[in-house]
């Protein structure tokens, strides 16, 4: 396309007060911009229709403004059709520099440059949309949570089909005697709600149910996944367009919990096998004499919240147990004793304990359990410590049942649930505790690390039948998300705005793997000669192989190398001034940018030599751009990642620890050029950083004054 | 601490909370209340380890601890309490419960037990009144007091016309006879009681016990706290209820003193009733009698206007007799005075049976807190764990 650039300055939100606006215009005359504008407010509807009739009547097609950070505006700001680029001098110049110093002014008409040689490569993004792209939606497993899915999706017009691998529906609730109450006053039991479920999902056309279902392999991705299914030992194929895994939960093994007495007699059993016996025979009797257990005792955390066992709380078990205390009060009018270690019932539960709390036949205590022996008469006996007492306490029970938490079925030996054919393994990869599947749960709900593929319920995380069923209505509406953007070409997550994919440059491919062993979505694959492809719908627009890639071939239609590396030659450096030090810093759009934002907004100082880049993910920053701006005579270079390893931060998981890694690498650059690998930096910035972030710029341009300017300036 | 085997009791809950400990079962343990209970010691604290006994029905450990008896229900906790268990109406179910279970007569402590049951408990010191009068041969007069005036006692003309109380009810014949064996009852039944408790309180030895100076200081302590209302005065929500229990206290105690020197005049000075406005006995009586009056009458007050604390019937009985006694007693002197015989005698009638009441069944409802709180707290100072911080300061 043939551009027109029209520039657009505000000189408002006291942008005029630090700098000469018309030394600007100037500047964007001398690049050979033919339409140059000023106004008080840029914003403003009278001057957003001023830049429109330019678009109409002058053929401007693309627009550069130069006012506040990309981050807000971004409604106003909008012509479709125009490449836009945003040049921030409010928030990296006028709040926070000098007024009117010769400083303050450098760094707009940097930015200025900058904005409009970037704006110059910058493309209009043509979208990729894939061919038969499927809007079915796969469940995998028939539970609540599976049922639930199915339900919601079908409700907002989807196709379904479902997938169990038992000969019927209804999943663990469908074992249960009764389940914990769904609704107000949240004081009686109910009957499981998946026996309502199960009927609606067979009377309704949209979904599909197979038993004795599994699958064998799942390629392809969001969109056009093909998935082979054994139907009851019959092999197919079928495409669907997303994924929603609610292939539940497995109990923990209550045979490992000698310690808590299971093995002493069969008297002592898990609270499945409890569950399960009230359910089949409607009697809570002892498994070793068939007698009526008057007196029950319920060890709560049975394995739970214990390093040796399963560290964390399962959440259910609380109320499930007060729930099977009430089955012995009421079937057998006996007495339930209740031993926690603490008594956790969320939200709603609340009401559900309190009401079971007032029964005088349900007695509940904190304490530890230090042994369960078999008394002379075949009663056991449940010795506690640590009670609020401040005694031992020796109960003697008919009838201990283990109440043991949640292990997701995600994190089984051989989980065998989806059969990825990804490079990074045939399951979803478990988030950094290691138990669940679930992605970054404050930013990414429902989001696992497989774009298009949505956990929900208990393989996410261990939950109540009423949690599941909440789960399953956001894992719904992610899918359908999911399918909404993939028709239109854009980038499912987190980048939904996003049209660009990433551009390569295939000729020059050494197929060195390393953008496939990068990528850390599986997007991209090999051929059988080992050259990369990509499959666009996983991809997140990360931009990590652009980082990775050593021939600089990716790209993408408003981010490159070159790009990058001529917004980097832009930056005037004054050639024989001691004082006047100039950095460029790459800095991350998720979590450094904003915060840098905020810090301005607060009218924080910053060092005044520091040109900041945005990067997609600190993932994308390439080595090379470090080289050329240091070649350049640039005194050093940083870059603001997100914080990484553990409860890392980032949005493409790994990004910012791969940038880490690949620094390693950049004192070998810097030691063949000459220069000091101290003038270069990676920090770790949280957003919430935003209070100490002009420090922590400060003290990276103090160290690099220390060691003084680049020797390389001038040549 | 000493291994608790759990003996759970349901019958003990259900007890507890048809006493007034309804809300026992609310407790989740966060011990809120042992935290603002200025009366707690600081080791084994209650009311939270009583709260927990009471909702296993732990009732053998509740019958012997004689913290119970620390407490003196002035509902701080139950103030503090963010579960609404009322730690303060528990811990006096068990006190009810306590005096009952060792109550050597079970049918008088069941008589009073219940609300439903009080006027057949009344019955009984009217039954005993009226067979008193017939065997005096002055049923009769009930009907007609006023034939009482005209007739002179002692053998002295100028009493006739006089409004003289022995005249209904005689001296020896009528008081001495059946109020002394009332009053030896109620002293046997004390006695069975309390040693009883006392055994049960030193069969728990979760305290060491041990005995220092002599049973008179031991005493003498616990009953000065009982004179100057030491513990009570460190109750926040309810510190009014330290004022009036502090009045009635002294009003009973200087009625006491009325009666015993009264009999003196009778049996050494030879001197009967009725005595003289001026009378030393006479000023202490009215004082005393006033002073019950306004204090059971600001009891009751208190006790109907505060949103937090028990509203049992336990208490509610033992407040009805007192506020019974002080207005009978100071009416009938007044009616006397006024010449009204026929309401003079009948409220005389009424306020002896308030007397009778109490003689009989002081063992067996909530005035017995003065003997078993008596002995407990004895218990307490001996095992070390009667002083709470608060108490020392003072």
């Amino acid at each position: 396309m043939d551009k027109k650039i029209g520039v657009y300055i505000c000189s408002g939100c006291e942008i005029k007060d630090a700098v000469d606006i018309d030394k600007l215009v100037e500047i964007a005359k001398e690049k050979g911009v033919s339409v140059v504008k000023t106004s008080a407010s840029v914003c403003s509807t009278a001057f957003v229709d001023e830049i429109k009739s330019d678009i109409a009547s002058e053929g401007v097609n693309t627009i550069v403004i130069v006012a506040c950070s990309p981050r807000v505006k971004t409604d106003i700001f909008n012509f479709p059709g125009c490449i836009v680029e945003r040049v921030n001098i409010r928030e990296f110049v006028a709040w926070v520099m000098e007024p009117k110093s010769e400083d303050a002014q450098m760094a707009a008409q940097d930015y200025l440059r900058m904005g409009i040689v970037k704006a110059e490569k910058t493309n209009l993004p043509e979208p990729w949309i894939g061919e038969d792209l499927s809007e079915e939606i796969l469940v995998i497993g028939g539970g609540t949570s599976g049922l639930s899915a199915a339900i919601e999706s079908s409700k907002a017009g989807f196709k379904v089909t479902v997938i169990e691998k038992e000969d019927k529906l209804g999943g663990w609730a469908a074992k249960w005697y009764k389940t914990t109450p769904t609704k107000y006053p949240f004081t009686s039991l109910e009957e499981p709600v998946v026996f309502k479920m199960i009927k609606d999902v067979e009377a309704d056309p949209n979904i599909t149910v197979l038993l004795n279902t599994k699958i064998v392999k799942t390629e392809g991705m969001p969109g056009l996944f093909d998935v082979t299914l054994n139907v009851a030992g019959e092999e197919k194929v079928k495409r669907f367009g997303t994924i929603i895994a609610a292939a539940g939960f497995t109990p923990y093994d209550v045979s490992k919990l000698n310690k808590l007495g299971f093995g002493v007699s069969p008297d002592v059993i898990s609270n499945v096998d409890f569950e399960k016996m009230v359910r089949e025979t409607g009697k809570i009797t002892r498994p070793s004499d068939g007698k009526i257990a008057k007196r029950v005792a319920f060890v709560l955390c049975a394995g739970s919240r214990d390093p040796e066992h399963l560290p964390y709380c399962s959440g259910y078990c609380c109320a499930a147990s007060l729930k099977q205390a009430k089955y012995v009060r009421d079937i057998n009018d006996g007495v339930a004793y209740v031993l926690y270690k603490d008594m956790r019932t969320p939200s709603q539960f609340e009401l559900f304990y309190k009401e079971l709390q007032n029964d005088p036949g349900i007695l509940l205590t904190k304490c530890e359990i230090k042994e369960v022996s078999l008394n002379e008469d075949s009663s056991l006996n449940v010795n506690v410590t640590d009670t609020l007492l401040g005694d031992e306490l020796s109960i003697e029970a008919d009838l201990v049942v283990l109440v043991v938490g949640m292990v997701s079925n995600a994190n089984q030996e051989k989980p065998d649930i989806l059969n990825l054919q990804y490079r990074q393994g045939l399951e979803l990869p478990l988030l950094d505790t290691g138990y669940y599947p679930d992605s970054n749960y404050v930013c990414f709900p429902y989001e696992s690390r497989r774009t298009g593929i949505y956990p929900c319920g208990t393989i996410r995380a261990p939950m109540e039948t009423y949690g599941c069923i909440q789960d399953s209505v956001g894992a719904a509406l992610k899918a359908i998300q999911c399918m909404w953007h993939y028709e239109r070409g854009i980038a499912v997550h987190p980048r939904g705005w996003e049209k660009s994919y990433p551009q390569v440059f295939m000729q020059r491919c050494t197929s060195c793997k390393r953008c496939t062993e990068e990528c850390p979505f599986g997007a991209i694959d090999e051929d059988e000669k080992g050259t990369p492809f990509y499959k666009f719908n996983r991809c997140r627009r990360c931009g990590t192989c652009m980082g990775a890639c050593p021939e600089r071939i990716v790209s993408f239609h408003d981010f490159s190398i070159d790009m990058v590396n001529s917004m980097i030659k832009e930056i005037e450096v004054p050639e024989d001034d001691e004082e006047k030090l100039r950095y460029i810093a790459f800095v991350c759009e998720n979590d450094a940018y904003p915060a840098l934002d905020a810090a301005a907004f607060l009218r924080h100082r910053f060092p005044p030599g520091i040109r900041f880049i945005p990067l997609r993910c600190a993932g994308n920053m390439n080595l090379v751009w470090i080289a050329d701006g240091l070649g350049n005579g640039l005194d050093g270079a940083l870059v603001l990642g997100c914080k990484f390893g553990e409860n890392y931060q980032c949005h493409y998981i790994k990004g910012s620890e791969l940038c880490n890694y690949r620094f390693g690498k950049v004192g070998e650059t810097l030691d063949r050029l000459g220069l000091e690998s101290e003038r270069v930096e990676m920090m770790q910035v949280q957003i919430s950083d935003y209070m100490n972030i002009a420090d922590i710029l400060k003290g990276y341009v103090n160290r690099v004054k220390e060691i003084g300017p680049n020797p390389f300036k001038g040549f | 601490m000493a291994k608790k085997i759990v003996k759970t009791d349901l019958d003990f809950i259900k007890e507890i909370i048809a006493n007034g400990g309804d809300s026992v079962k609310k407790c989740y343990q966060c011990a809120t209340c042992s935290v603002v209970c200025n009366l707690s010691p600081n080791n084994s604290p209650f009311p939270r380890k009583e709260m927990i006994m009471a909702q296993w029905g732990m009732k053998d450990a509740l019958l012997k601890d004689a913290d119970i008896w620390l407490c003196h229900q002035c509902a701080d906790c139950t103030a503090y309490c963010p579960r609404g268990a009322k730690p303060g109406d528990v811990l006096g179910a068990l006190r009810k419960i306590t005096i009952e279970e060792y109550a050597p007569v079970k049918f008088l402590a069941k008589l009073v037990s219940k609300p439903a049951m009080w006027p057949f408990a009344f019955l009984l010191p009217v039954v005993i009144l009226l067979i008193d009068l017939m065997l005096n041969g002055k049923l009769q007069y009930l009907a007609d007091p006023q034939a009482l005036v005209n007739m002179p006692i002692h053998g002295e003309p100028e009493s006739a016309g006089k409004i003289v109380f022995a005249k209904l009810f005689p001296t020896v014949t009528g008081i001495d006879i059946f109020f002394l064996p009332a009053a030896i009852f109620a002293i046997i039944c004390f006695w069975i009681g309390l040693s009883n408790y006392w055994k049960a309180l030193n069969s728990d030895r979760s305290y060491p016990v041990t005995f220092k100076g002599s049973i008179i200081g031991l005493f003498s302590g616990v009953i000065w706290e009982a004179l100057t209302s030491a513990r009570f005065k460190l109750c926040n929500t309810m510190n009014v209820r330290s004022t009036t229990h502090l009045l009635v206290f002294w009003s009973f105690v200087g009625l006491a003193l009325t009666t015993a020197t009264a009999s003196v005049y009778e049996w050494v000075l030879r001197y009967p009733s009725p005595y003289p406005l001026y009378d030393p006995v006479k000023i202490l009586g009215n004082i005393s009698g006033i002073a019950l009056v306004i204090g059971s009458i600001w009891m009751i007050n208190t006790r109907s206007t505060l949103k937090v604390g028990a509203n049992s019937g336990f208490d509610w009985l033992l407040l009805i007799v007192v506020a019974g006694l002080g207005l009978t007693g100071m009416g009938t002197e007044i009616f006397r005075l006024m010449n009204l015989a026929s309401i003079a005698y009948w409220t005389y009638f009424i306020h002896l049976t308030f007397v009778m009441f109490l003689f009989i069944y002081a063992p067996f409802f909530k005035i017995a807190h003065l003997a078993y709180r008596t002995l407990a707290l004895a218990y307490s100072n001996l095992a070390n764990r009667g002083e709470p911080d608060a108490l020392k300061e003072i």
